[in-house]
């Protein structure tokens, strides 16, 4: 690629200031072209350019539609079978012919070069720094089997279903003094405006939450205490929405450079697998509350332990759980 | 197999679909030409499945990220046209697996986490920072029309969307650093 020339070439002031823009699609073609070009021969440009396209990529992660949105969503069913029907034709295709001679282009509209395949080679490989990605890899492992499985079971037999009426109402409360702010944020307008959005961000969590605990293929498993000083816990299962609630109360604090860890024990076809419903720390009252999404069949479920591991947690579970509750029917 | 793969396409769908749509949506505000988005992310999910790395990121971002791009396309749309280059979608069904059909707590929690990392971050940011930020991003405007829409001069936008996204980088890294 030879040195752009001319009246349209940027200094690297210029362009190290539009590179955030860059990264966020928000420039016009020209500009992008012209920064771009500038990136293509400074490399600290370069690997400004890659840091903040992956922490703008990241927001992908946090896209949070509102529930009008969801619902108005059109006539997926439709546009469903339009895939489908595409996708079958090209399977027929494929398997007519070798896959490099099937090289059709995407027929999507007229597009703009934006897109990752079209940046200079030099800018090409955006993932090096992305933080997400290193996050995952820190804890990223199969969880499956291993671990004394019938001693997790023994511990966590015959411990008591009790009435799940106080985390309940605890969340309930929590959540009526949130419209209650949101109440009043809203009169303060403007300068509230941001308080606001937070407090409905909370208010609409927090009804997800309640009905995640009320609805009516919620089951509950309750978490007894195997120390002597007594935390509880209980965990919701919404298998409508296959969604896991845990409420825990009076946990110790953990000790330095330990967390604790959430356990999901399942059986099926008499195999017993530990899976990891995440790494949590109890808020300075003992009390903690962990939530996860995960598919699980209606007769898999065993039991729900809690452990006490490192830092970061453990892909299996290293210690014995201090609490732990029995699930079979 | 390719039964296979075809369910694997069908399951990303009900599962995604309506937050794709969402994101389209904002992007080009036409609910019909939405719904072309929708289908053409899910169509070059399907060509490009081979692209998938978890490592990079959970399913529904990376569908996401395809979804903006397209619907960048067409609300900006010139015309001009590129060739796409071809991926087999051979992994498809991995993509599926990932995208919280059969995945495991421990990568869903994984998932739940980031999302709550990202989340914490941007609500970190000043209020008009980050509203420069989800303007550009999840409605997909450029600077001048995020200026012309907030009644905020140019250069200012620029100012906040910079500041903004160096923030929202140091708070990400930041955590990767705490957590590695």
């Amino acid at each position: 690629m030879s040195a752009p020339e001319g009246p349209d070439v940027l200094t690297h002031e210029q362009a190290s200031a539009e590179l955030a823009a860059v990264a966020l699609d928000a420039l016009p073609e020209a500009e992008r072209a012209r920064v771009l070009a500038h990136a293509a021969q400074c490399e600290l440009c370069q690997r400004e350019l890659r840091s903040l396209s992956a922490a703008a990529g990241a927001l992908a992660e946090a896209f949070d539609p509102t529930p009008e949105e969801l619902a108005a969503a059109g006539d997926l069913g439709r546009v469903r079978s339009r895939v489908l029907a595409r996708v079958a034709g090209d399977r027929a295709a494929r398997g007519a012919a070798p896959p490099d001679a099937a090289s059709t282009a995407i027929p999507a509209g007229p597009r703009l070069v934006r897109d990752e395949e079209a940046r200079p080679a030099a800018l090409r490989p955006l993932d090096t720094l992305r933080p997400a990605a290193r996050e995952a890899t820190t804890v990223r492992a199969t969880p499956r089997r291993t671990f004394g499985g019938t001693g997790w079971l023994a511990i966590a037999a015959g411990l008591a279903f009790v009435a799940a009426a106080a985390g309940l109402a605890r969340v309930t409360s929590e959540r009526n003094q949130l419209r209650e702010q949101l109440g009043a944020a809203a009169a303060a307008r403007s300068a509230a405006e941001d308080a606001r959005r937070r407090l409905a961000a909370d208010v609409e969590d927090r009804d997800r939450l309640i009905a995640q605990l009320t609805g009516p293929k919620v089951r509950v498993v309750e978490l007894a205490s195997t120390r002597t000083r007594a935390p509880s816990g209980r965990m919701f299962w919404d298998q409508a929405a296959n969604a896991w609630t845990f409420v825990a109360h009076d946990l110790p604090t953990p000790a330095t450079g330990r967390t604790y860890q959430l356990w999901v024990i399942a059986r099926e076809r008499g195999v017993t697998s530990y899976v990891s419903a995440g790494t949590f720390a109890p808020r300075p009252d003992g009390s903690a509350i962990v939530r996860a999404t995960y598919a699980l069949a209606p007769g898999a479920l065993a039991a729900i332990g809690v452990t006490d591991e490192p830092a970061g947690g453990s892909p299996q579970p290293t210690t014995a759980p201090f609490i732990a509750g029995n699930a079979t029917e | 197999v390719a039964a296979g793969e075809e369910a694997a396409l069908a399951a990303l769908y009900d599962r995604w679909a309506a937050t794709v749509h969402a994101l389209a949506r904002r992007v080009v505000r036409e609910p019909s030409e939405a719904d072309d988005v929708v289908e053409d992310t899910f169509w070059q999910v399907w060509r490009q499945a081979g692209r998938y790395d978890p490592a990079r990121g959970s399913a529904s971002a990376w569908l996401l990220t395809i979804a903006r791009s397209r619907a960048l396309d067409r609300r900006r749309a010139r015309a001009r046209l590129r060739e796409e280059t071809e991926d087999s979608p051979e992994t498809l069904s991995g993509v599926a697996a990932e995208g919280e059909l059969g995945r495991s707590p421990y990568e869903m929690a994984e998932a739940a986490d980031r999302r709550r990392v990202v989340k914490a971050a941007l609500a970190d940011l000043p209020a008009e920072q980050r509203e420069a930020l989800e303007l550009a991003y999840y409605g997909g405007l450029s600077q001048t029309e995020i200026a012309e829409r907030t009644g905020t001069p140019l250069g200012t936008v620029k100012t906040r969307m910079r500041l903004a996204l160096q923030k929202l980088r140091d708070r990400l890294a930041g955590h990767a650093e705490a957590l590695a």
